[in-house]
């Protein structure tokens, strides 16, 4: 039984009993109360563990060759498209005199050229930058990656 | 001192004590305020504080009315005896005569419940029992936001908060009341007689009330509506909290003439083990809440108060490890509940059920079994699993689901239950008030299902009940 006491009388007059006035439950039986002690700290160590489980993950920035390889497989497209665009262009301009329409239409023409060298730019720092990663492990005597 | 000035303070700390508790009571009203207002979406965040404002405000008028009588009058009715009123006999001797004392002080027109410097007790027991009430029917108000209407909520307020809890109350929460003295119900933080009741109060409304426009999808899959201020959500409970240290301490009696604190029930008791077994509640609910749902902040904080429910009946026995253990076994398994009542096709805002009448049934129920044995009068049962059991289907079953239920069934046949869905689209704040909650940020509207077009012919078409 989880009571101490049998009987109001032994209830009330508890300060004067063998539990030395303690009421709560298994008082009189205090390797219950240890063991659940245990437990306790046992489920504070879970609830300290479980805060490291991160249910939520963050959404990751891609770094797969794939996506690298297609954004390297569009701009070289692009750049066939604009070339045979211009050529196309050319072939027709070199038939009519040139108005100011058509030197708009050739800046506008040479915006997929643009991005292309974006793209181009990008790639080389991100090698540079690995390089100089390795520059600085041999600086300092590390073993190469 | 003389014995006169002895006499007296010994009522002033009595008196005292009760009046501050109950001030202090009164932040559980502000963290419902807040609670249920960060809960709901921008477009019914008016509606939602001054639901529960009126909260207070019909309670307390009800529970002055008729509430604080059905308390005393009704502890016998039905096993041991039948109501007592003005048609019992004035010279009943007794139970019966210590119990008609007692109604005859809570009449509204009674004199002890004015100033009277004959009696400076009932007033205070009033005020205390005043704000259980409005607690009760606070925990209602959270579960039905953003589309009950606000006279159904006013009806079913008054049934609950001045009336079911209060019989539930008599039966189970007072020295004369049928549950202890013929089963030996021991619910000292009034686990099954106010949190159960009123959690499956709110679960019998919410079944005629229906889920919110947009909660379930074609198929019946719930969809999440976020809370418009998590954050303000998760202050309103840490005020909830510090009311309910107030609420547990009002818990325990001490009026002039005793020789210690004791329970409702007679037995021995210390404020100081509330003040441990509540903090320790407290924390485990969280740890355990926060393990189960995965780190959801809702939940989380609502743990907290799942575990000060979960050990609430057993809050002056338990030893503190044990309560560390039951508090954390109810506020883990408490998510789970509420996953099952959303899987299940309801919709519960607060997830009031899980929290109040599924923990507040766990934690009348444990006190059969880990707190079982303990002698409460002569000729009264020892607290055990068969009277917790009868006393914890009574305040949940007959008390809490069926008048909730049968209620609320009346109201929706009558159409007084639930607006219109033109007026749940457009926001309770418009529709009820014609003001918006925040009209200087009408950001995203189109998650806030707030189109300005149809605000103005729904305002105009079907005005407030």
């Amino acid at each position: 039984m989880p009571s101490p006491f049998s009987t109001l009388e032994e209830f009330n007059a508890a300060i004067d009993g063998p539990t030395e006035g303690a009421i709560y439950t298994f008082a009189h039986t205090p390797a219950i109360n240890a063991i659940a002690l245990l437990v306790s700290v046992g489920l504070f160590i879970w609830f300290i563990v479980a805060t490291y489980s991160t249910p939520h993950e963050l959404p990751s920035v891609d770094k797969s060759l794939n996506r690298l390889s297609s954004f390297i497989v569009m701009g070289l497209l692009s750049l066939v498209a604009a070339d045979q665009l211009q050529h196309t262009h050319q072939t027709r301009r070199s038939a009519q005199p040139a108005t100011p329409q058509t030197a708009l239409a050739q800046s506008k023409r040479a915006a997929p050229l643009a991005l292309l060298g974006m793209a181009g730019i990008g790639l080389p720092l991100r090698r540079t930058k690995s390089q100089r990663r390795k520059r600085s492990y041999r600086h300092f005597g590390l073993p190469r990656r | 001192m003389s014995p006169e000035s002895q006499e007296f303070l010994a009522t002033f700390v009595s008196e005292s004590y009760y009046y501050w508790a109950s001030v202090f009571m009164i932040l559980i009203h502000v963290g419902f305020l807040a609670y249920e207002g960060g809960a709901s979406r921008a477009k019914n965040v008016l509606a939602t504080m001054v639901k529960n404002l009126l909260t207070l405000s019909v309670v307390g008028l009800t529970f002055f009315f008729f509430g604080w009588w059905v308390y005393n009058a009704f502890p016998m009715f039905p096993l041991t005896g039948g109501i007592v009123g003005p048609w019992t006999d004035p010279a009943s001797e007794g139970i019966v005569g210590e119990i008609l004392g007692l109604v005859q002080a809570s009449y509204p027109w009674s004199p002890a419940m004015g100033p009277n410097v004959a009696d400076n007790l009932t007033g205070v027991f009033w005020f205390a029992f005043a704000l259980f009430s409005m607690t009760t029917a606070s925990i209602l108000s959270g579960a039905v936001i953003e589309r009950i209407k606000v006279g159904a909520y006013a009806i079913l307020a008054v049934v609950l908060g001045s009336f079911t809890w209060v019989v539930a109350a008599a039966w189970g929460w007072h020295p004369y009341g049928w549950f202890l003295t013929n089963f030996g119900y021991h619910d000292f933080g009034c686990s099954a007689v106010l949190h159960g009741v009123s959690g499956f109060f709110a679960l019998g409304v919410l079944i005629n009330l229906g889920p919110r426009i947009g909660k379930f999808d074609a198929d019946g899959k719930p969809k999440t509506i976020m809370p418009h201020n998590l954050p303000l959500t998760m202050v309103g409970l840490m005020l909830i909290f510090v009311g309910f240290y107030a609420f547990l301490a009002a818990c325990v009696i001490f009026v002039p003439g005793q020789t210690g604190e004791i329970t409702i029930y007679g037995t021995p008791m210390t404020l100081a083990s509330i003040g441990v077994n509540t903090t320790l509640a407290l924390c485990s609910g969280i740890v355990g809440s926060y393990i189960s749902s995965k780190a959801d902040p809702f939940f989380t904080i609502s743990g907290g108060l799942a575990g000060i429910i979960s050990v609430g009946a057993g809050l002056d026995l338990y030893s503190p490890a044990m309560v560390i253990l039951i508090a954390f076994i109810g506020a883990y398994t408490m998510p789970f509940v509420g996953s099952a009542v959303e899987k299940a096709g309801i919709d519960d805002a607060v997830g009031a059920f899980a929290v109040h009448g599924y923990c507040g049934l766990l934690g009348a129920m444990t006190v059969g079994i880990m707190a079982s044995g303990y002698p409460q009068g002569d000729g009264i049962p020892l607290t055990g699993f068969v009277g917790q059991l009868v006393g914890t289907f009574v305040c949940t079953i007959i008390l809490g689901f069926i008048p909730g239920y049968g209620v609320s069934f009346v109201l929706k046949k009558l159409g007084m239950l639930r607006v219109s869905p033109e007026e749940e689209i457009a926001g309770l704040d418009i529709a009820d008030f014609g003001l918006e909650g925040y009209p200087e940020y009408p950001i995203l509207p189109e998650k806030n299902g707030h189109t300005p077009e149809p605000v103005v012919a729904v305002s105009k078409a079907s005005p407030q009940m």
